[in-house]
């Protein structure tokens, strides 16, 4: 008797279980490295589709993942059929994985006019790795140049005038200073070789570290910080923080994810970064990092996938993350609207993003970050000078660039 | 001699089996590799008529009699998602029409095969395959692509149902049979004898197989098939068979008992580790992993750049720079590492063991877990705690120094101070486990030998010289092997806590392993680096043995 009736509740649990599956309900799961306001505006944008969508059975899970092991997850998990079917992330790391394979769905077949003019200028380039398109662009990071308004007004628009600000309010001997940010970092410092022309890779993607006009943009970083204005000595991103905060620094250069940091008492405002005189009048420009929304090579759901993906960068997404994940959306009809053209730091970050340069998306990035951050510190601490070490840079990103590709006949 | 005879007909009948078994399943490749072949050469033909300017309607219909019965043919501009012209499976020529969705492979076909082209010419070699074939049993395709100047590129794609193969039976019975009759006649005069007849067992078994291969033509079955019955011929004439299934019969809860452990192993292990060896010869990197093997061996190179790169410094403008990505700076690094967190994980570990077996001492099993905790928690999530503390910015140290009135440090930007934060995480780490084994091993030691040594006077000092620590050498010795090899392959603490930093100077052998390959994507360098590792390590562990047995001799 027993016997029969625990049979029967494990008949009735089956068909209970056959029945749940025949509902349809599919699951999508997205994998993200966000936190903080930005996973909230996130899980909100996920919560709206989700409900928006509940009759069809078609369910978003987002799963947070720390960014120091993102990278590596989705190369390790999604060629073996074990990652998401979408997954967030920046541009520079799409060349190494369209050329591996396995991982990134190319979704150019999918795009139709209406995702191909949505969204702001070179945004679906960065996407883009030699003609196919792999992921729709979602939002982009990059520096600008921050102001506390109580001691800069107005924002400057050439070097000389950043610099001459800077300097009325520099008293480095008491820690006061015009001009902080992070220049001791390659990215940062990037802003200043490519606003000089020169960069790290060139349009074919060869080493060119030891163009001159590197050269000089480090001239001018020591300048700055040795002579005129000073910046200060170790600028790690707390020192640049608690000196903004504690109004002993007139500007920053930071990206977006300053403003998590910036005490609510502190009125700050972002403009580009100056043009620079010592460069022909040439803006300073910053590399820009878009996120875009991939899908994983292996997903069983690659339309539900790229529906949800086209919801999440269409403009009513973009105005939550924008509004409450305080991010900058690559959509471009979202700055249309009042309460983002008015913000005075989104505003500010979508200016820069006209004279800003993508970072390019080949797998030679990769290699980049070693030799320059190398040259950078031999600078710095003045254990050579700049045309000197970005010689030797350049001849280890170009034996380490020869390793991983054959050279060209 | 009965067992001889068994032995003969069983070898024989599975060189028969194997043969035509392996003879069918070349019949039905074959068929498949004739058709993929076919395809191929029509979709190339195809493809470089309109590369040379020929309409894509006109350059299917001129092609209209040479596809396969079933077989369909179509060109299509991946930029203006059309298809231009189609050859359908019914042989008709079908309207040019728009791609549809279940039709996206032949987009992104157009598009990955525009970039083998591309990355070929780049590379001046053919590293990537220029036409894409899919030989499957249900399925064959061939995609080439041509160059179509609006809008993005073009592809050719021609496919269908292989044809049926036909089977070679009747012609594996021939040889069958005639591989027999050889066998009875040779058996029939050969000398008797046990020795011999193993040897004679054998020949027959190749002869029979030269017979059976020389008929159908198969080189690799008749390779297969005359060491296969050579080696079984062997092992039962010598009765080496049925001496293995008698053990394997009598330990068969042993055998039951290990063999998914092997299975495990092979699959997780041996494999890996023969796949990473081959690797090692090889110069793959990210852009030819596609390219067969053999195109890509490069010997001994990677191992003679590894190990011959005696530069670990240069002079720069009268200054002496360390080359971090050199081998043997990485090798120093990882031998202080492993040494100085050997060193403090014994001393502190032992240290707390002396004192936890101090007689009386209250509290002790409280105070013993405790200090078991760093053990008991993943090591990546005390990595991640350890690095969080020394974080420059928002770390507990920092913030303790500057309530302290000192000036924070910026523990990532020196080698020093890099070196020490990951020290810091792996001691935290490693004492738990040397404090175990110490334990235990103190707890065995005789408590007489300490009350004999006061009587006569000895300090505790020369106790734990004379006593202790030739007690607990036995235990303490294996550990101490132990934790010097898991040190020297710590991944965790240095990946997460220094994460290399600066420029990578921090970085051990292990971390240096994975940033060639995973970060710069160089597999095959990364691979012979993994095997120098293991050498090192292999080489460790023979001094380490020989050195045992020379104590083990002396004592």
């Amino acid at each position: 008797m027993a016997i029969a009736r625990a049979f029967s509740l494990i008949l009735l649990m089956f068909l209970a279980a056959c029945n749940a599956k025949e509902r349809g309900s599919t699951e999508i799961t997205l994998w993200h490295a966000y936190r903080g306001a930005e996973a909230d505006a996130l899980q909100a944008v996920v919560e709206i589709y989700n409900s928006a969508n509940a009759a069809r059975g078609v369910q978003v899970r987002t799963l947070p993942v720390p960014f120091d092991a993102y990278a590596d997850k989705i190369s390790a998990a999604v060629p073996r059929g074990r990652g998401p079917d979408l997954f967030l992330f920046a541009q520079d790391r799409l060349g190494g994985w369209a050329e591996a394979g396995q991982a990134v769905e190319p979704i150019g077949f999918l795009l139709e006019e209406r995702h191909r003019s949505r969204f702001l200028p070179n945004m679906l380039e960065a996407m883009t790795y030699r003609g196919q398109v792999y992921g729709l662009p979602f939002n982009f990071k990059s520096l600008a140049l921050i102001r506390n308004t109580a001691l800069a007004p107005e924002a400057p628009t050439t070097s000389q005038e950043l610099a001459a600000i800077a300097r009325a309010n520099t008293q480095a001997a008491r820690g006061i200073y015009g001009l902080a940010f992070q220049y001791q970092n390659f990215d940062f410092q990037a802003a200043l070789l490519n606003g000089f022309g020169g960069g790290a890779l060139d349009e074919r993607n060869r080493a060119i570290l030891d163009r001159a006009e590197n050269a000089r943009a480090f001239e001018l970083l020591l300048r700055w910080k040795d002579e005129d204005p000073k910046l200060p000595p170790e600028p790690s991103g707390a020192l640049i923080t608690s000196l903004f905060n504690s109004q002993r620094a007139a500007f920053v250069i930071s990206g977006p994810w300053f403003f998590g940091e910036v005490a609510p008492e502190i009125a700050a405002a972002v403009s580009p970064l100056p043009t620079l005189d010592e460069a022909g009048g040439a803006p300073i420009r910053p590399w820009v990092f878009v996120e875009g929304v991939f899908i994983a090579q292996g997903s069983k759901n690659v339309d539900e996938a790229f529906a949800f993906a086209d919801f999440l960068t269409g403009p009513d997404a973009a105005a939550v993350m924008a509004a409450q994940g305080r991010q900058l959306p690559a959509n471009a009809e979202v700055y249309q609207r009042r309460e983002i053209a008015d913000d005075p730091v989104l505003a500010g970050f979508r200016q820069q993003l006209d004279s800003a340069v993508l970072i390019p998306n080949a797998a030679e990035m990769a290699l980049v970050w070693a030799p320059g951050e190398q040259a950078s510190r031999r600078i710095l601490r003045k254990e050579a000078g700049p045309a000197a070490a970005l010689a030797d840079a350049q001849a280890a990103l170009e034996r380490s660039i020869a390793d991983l590709r054959r050279p060209q006949p | 001699m009965t067992r001889f005879w068994i032995g003969a007909v069983i070898g024989l009948l599975l060189a028969f089996v194997g043969l035509a078994a392996q003879q069918m399943g070349a019949a039905r490749q074959q068929a498949i590799a004739q058709s993929a072949e076919n395809a191929t050469k029509i979709a190339l033909e195809l493809a470089s008529a309109i590369a040379e300017g020929q309409a894509p309607v006109t350059a299917l219909t001129q092609s209209q009699g040479e596809l396969p019965p079933g077989f369909r043919a179509l060109a299509i501009s991946a930029g203006a998602r059309t298809v231009l012209a189609e050859i359908n499976a019914g042989g008709d020529l079908a309207p040019p029409r728009r791609l549809t969705r279940d039709e996206k492979l032949y987009y992104d076909l157009a598009f990955g095969l525009a970039t083998a082209l591309a990355i070929n010419v780049e590379e001046g070699a053919r590293v990537r395959p220029e036409i894409n074939v899919l030989a499957g049993r249900e399925q064959i395709r061939a995609a080439a692509p041509f160059p179509r100047a609006e809008g993005g590129p073009g592809v050719v794609v021609v496919e269908g149902r292989p044809a049926p193969p036909s089977l070679p039976l009747s012609r594996s019975l021939l040889a069958f049979s005639a591989a027999l009759v050889g066998f009875v006649l040779l058996g029939r005069f050969w000398p008797a004898g046990q020795g011999a007849k193993a040897v004679a067992l054998a020949r027959m078994f190749a002869l029979a197989a030269a017979i059976l291969g020389s008929i159908s033509g198969a080189w690799v079955g008749v390779l297969t098939a005359a060491i296969g019955g050579y080696a079984l011929a062997l092992a039962i004439a010598s009765g080496g068979v049925e001496q293995a299934g008698k053990t394997l019969l009598k330990h068969n809860f042993a055998y039951a008992a290990v063999s998914p452990a092997l299975l495990a192993l092979t699959l997780l292990s041996f494999f890996p580790m023969f796949y990473g060896f081959v690797l090692s010869l090889t110069d793959t990197t990210l852009f030819n992993l596609s390219q067969p093997l053999l195109d890509r061996f490069n010997g001994l190179a990677n191992y003679g750049r590894i190990l011959g790169d005696f530069q670990v410094t240069t002079a720069s403008e009268g200054r002496t720079l360390i080359n971090y990505g050199n081998f043997y700076w990485t090798l120093g690094v990882t031998l202080a590492w492993t040494l100085t967190n050997v060193t403090i994980g014994v001393s502190l570990g032992l240290g707390l063991a002396l004192a936890l077996n101090t007689q009386g001492l209250a509290f002790a099993g409280a105070y013993r877990t405790i200090l078991l905790l760093p053990w008991a928690i993943p090591n990546y999530i005390t990595a991640l705690a350890w690095k969080g503390l020394f974080n420059p910015q928002f770390g507990a140290i920092n913030q303790l120094l500057q309530a302290g009135g000192l000036e924070p440090v910026s523990w990532f930007d020196q080698f020093g101070t890099a070196f020490l934060t990951s020290l810091a995480a792996n001691a935290w780490l490693s004492f738990p486990f040397m404090m175990v084994v110490s334990l235990g091993a103190l707890q065995a030691v005789n408590r007489e030998m300490y009350e004999a040594a006061r009587l006569e006077g000895a300090s505790a000092w020369r106790q734990f010289w004379s006593i202790t620590l030739p007690a607990i050498r036995p235990a303490l010795a294996p550990s101490v092997l132990l934790s010097a090899v898991w040190t020297f392959n710590m991944f965790n603490v240095i990946f997460l806590v220094s994460g290399g930093e600066p420029a990578g100077a921090t970085e051990i052998l292990i971390t240096q392993a994975y940033r060639y390959g995973i970060e710069e994507y160089r597999y095959g360098y990364a691979a012979a680096y993994s095997i120098v590792i293991f050498g090192l390590l292999l080489l460790f562990g023979l001094v380490q043995a020989q050195a045992g047995k020379r104590a083990e001799t002396a004592r």
